[in-house]
């Protein structure tokens, strides 16, 4: 389809989703850039097969979304290291309050291993049922539960968030 | 769900942020056009490098042409990406200077070469040139890496660092190094930081090697005012005076990545990347003190900092996510953007040159007002048969203006001649 231009329903669909896929790809990646980039990377990757899709095109996009998201993950795992504490936020706290709430939340982020946090992001925020969570990671629906579970348990112990889940914002 | 897993939901949905901006199809038919023309690894912090001549492969861009322009059609991009490959002659065949001087350098060869016995390249006008461009040179250099003083231009293309004129677009002299990162003029010395290794310095005449103090594994450059050198080494950071003494040695608040001085000489700015976060400090260069720090938790892979007279420029992002910001009065809370995403990764990095900040890329190539962040004058870039150019580093010499400019398509690349409006006067 690439050499026959754009496929029907394309543009009606990046414009009508890419907030929401871009709000999916920055809990995914912590940052606006890399969800850029990894939301154009899912929408370039689907174009030619557009008019051939047999499911759904949003979950299709967010199924190679998430394939690419631990694709990089996987190789640029070494450099992410998981803090307890986020420090250097604090210091520019009175500066920043307003996004204090949102770095803790990315912070608890990065704690996770790349597929409980992709779990987390399609189950809680996209709002998938875990069998389609399962369909879109290419998984069991066990693993899916699996995963959600040790997320769970993780973000539990995550600083600040036990606030942030109950309304609060991070201290 | 249980009410654990219901109270997340609603946390994510709380403060998951609306996006700055929206992606358009548009995004996606540039990005598919790279993909295929120049293929990236994400992450990758630096560099398009333009690839050789003779080492292209044209038939991904030709493919991507088709992509573009298929989608310029349906899309309504056809009017920007305006074709002129039929107005543009072939490059020469014989590649003149540049070509065989590069190509018979050796990577261990640290020795100048000097490559001035060729008669001038061809200067081919640009089709629908930016401000009248003129391309005087046609050698592969590395995004942003052009720049000018002493009377030259330096640029680095792969594995050296050249010296070229700038009335003929010869290059005169050519050192093996191993570097991606722009060349730092200070004086009669020019400065390259070689990944994982110290800084190297040469002679701005003649490219011959200078001495230079061992700090370390250099990680960043940049010029003060009167001649003074900023080097960065980890998070230690060491000031050379004229004469290549060091001055003094301090440490930063973190690993940095980026330095840029004041035109006044009274602030550093240092970039940290840590943990994925992208913070500002502020240093007095005079007493290494930390003056104030600020950080903006939402920016990350922050870097190419440049000072001017009413604030701080930079970059975040990486390959076609790049965009340049500007924070009046280095306060990154007063932060906006001067571009948005997909427009030509490094390409777009901001310069300072002749008194204005200069920010080029896929669209168009501004010059912005230093202290105000206003745009005082823009021009297109084309795009050929549907592949985008790609124009930026812009670097002055001579009171001459120069850009590095390619065009896959035609095959066309090097360092091209440009006579910017006079709003563009610093």
């Amino acid at each position: 389809m690439v050499s026959g231009g754009e496929p029907e329903g394309f543009r009606a669909f990046v414009e009508a989703r890419s907030p929401a896929l871009l709000r999916s790809g920055w809990l995914l990646t912590g940052d606006w850039p890399s969800a850029e980039d990894l939301v154009q990377t899912a929408l370039a990757a689907a174009w030619p097969r557009w008019s051939s899709l047999d499911q759904s095109p949003e979950l299709y996009v967010k199924k190679i979304m998430v394939n690419t998201f631990l694709r990089w993950r996987k190789r640029r795992w070494n450099g992410e290291i998981a803090t307890a504490s986020l420090p250097e936020l604090r210091a520019y706290g009175d500066v920043f309050a307003q996004v204090d709430s949102r770095a803790a939340l990315t912070a608890a982020l990065d704690r996770l291993p790349p597929r409980q946090r992709a779990v987390v992001v399609l189950r809680y925020f996209a709002d998938l049922t875990e069998a389609q969570t399962a369909q879109t990671m290419g998984c069991s629906v066990g693993a899916v539960k699996a995963h959600a579970s040790k997320a769970l348990a993780r973000l539990r112990d995550a600083p600040g968030l036990a606030e942030l889940m109950t309304g609060g914002v991070a201290q | 769900m249980t009410i654990e897993e219901e109270r997340l939901s609603e946390m994510l949905h709380r403060l998951t942020p609306e996006p700055p901006r929206a992606i358009t199809v548009e995004d996606v038919a540039i990005r598919i056009a790279n993909q295929a023309a120049s293929p990236r690894v994400h992450g990758d912090t630096a560099v398009l490098r333009i690839p050789n001549r003779g080492r292209l492969r044209w038939a991904p861009a030709l493919a991507a042409a088709s992509v573009v322009a298929v989608v310029g059609a349906s899309a309504g991009i056809g009017v920007a990406l305006t074709s002129h490959s039929s107005n543009k002659p072939n490059p020469p065949a014989n590649g003149g200077a540049v070509s065989s001087a590069t190509g018979t350098a050796s990577p261990s060869d640290t020795a100048t070469t000097p490559v001035s016995t060729h008669p001038p390249e061809p200067r081919i006008p640009i089709a629908n040139g930016m401000w009248g461009a003129v391309l005087i040179d046609h050698d592969s250099f590395s995004s942003d890496t052009l720049v000018g003083g002493a009377g030259s231009l330096y640029a680095v293309t792969d594995g050296a660092l050249v010296r070229i004129d700038p009335s003929s677009g010869n290059i005169l002299q050519q050192v093996s190094v191993q570097t991606t990162a722009r060349p730092v003029v200070v004086g009669n010395t020019v400065w390259v930081a070689g990944p994982g290794g110290n800084a190297h310095a040469y002679s701005a005449t003649t490219l011959a090697p200078v001495a230079v103090p061992a700090v370390g594994a250099v990680t960043a450059l940049a010029a003060g005012p009167n001649g003074y050198l900023f080097m960065a080494s980890g998070s230690g950071i060491t000031i050379l005076d004229p004469s290549g003494s060091i001055l003094r040695r301090f440490n930063a608040a973190g690993q940095v990545s980026s330095m840029a001085v004041s035109p006044d000489g009274g602030t550093l700015y240092v970039g940290v990347n840590d943990h994925g976060y992208f913070s500002l400090e502020r240093y007095n260069p005079a007493t290494g003190a930390q003056m104030s720090g600020s950080a903006n938790p939402g920016l990350s892979t922050g870097g190419n900092l440049v000072a001017t007279s009413g604030g701080v420029w930079g970059t975040i992002g990486t390959a076609m996510t790049l965009r340049v910001w500007f924070a009046p009065g280095g306060d990154m809370g007063k932060l906006r953007f001067v571009t948005s995403g997909a427009n030509g990764a490094m390409d777009s990095a901001p310069a300072y040159a002749n008194g204005v900040v200069w920010v080029g890329g896929i669209r168009t190539l501004q010059c912005l007002d230093p202290s105000s962040g206003q745009v005082l004058g823009s021009t297109s870039i084309p795009a050929d048969g549907g592949v985008p150019e790609h124009f930026g580093s812009v670097a002055y010499t001579n009171g001459h203006a120069f850009a590095l400019y390619q065009d896959q398509r035609a095959q066309l690349e090097g360092v091209a001649a440009v006579t910017p409006p006079s709003s563009c006067a610093g």
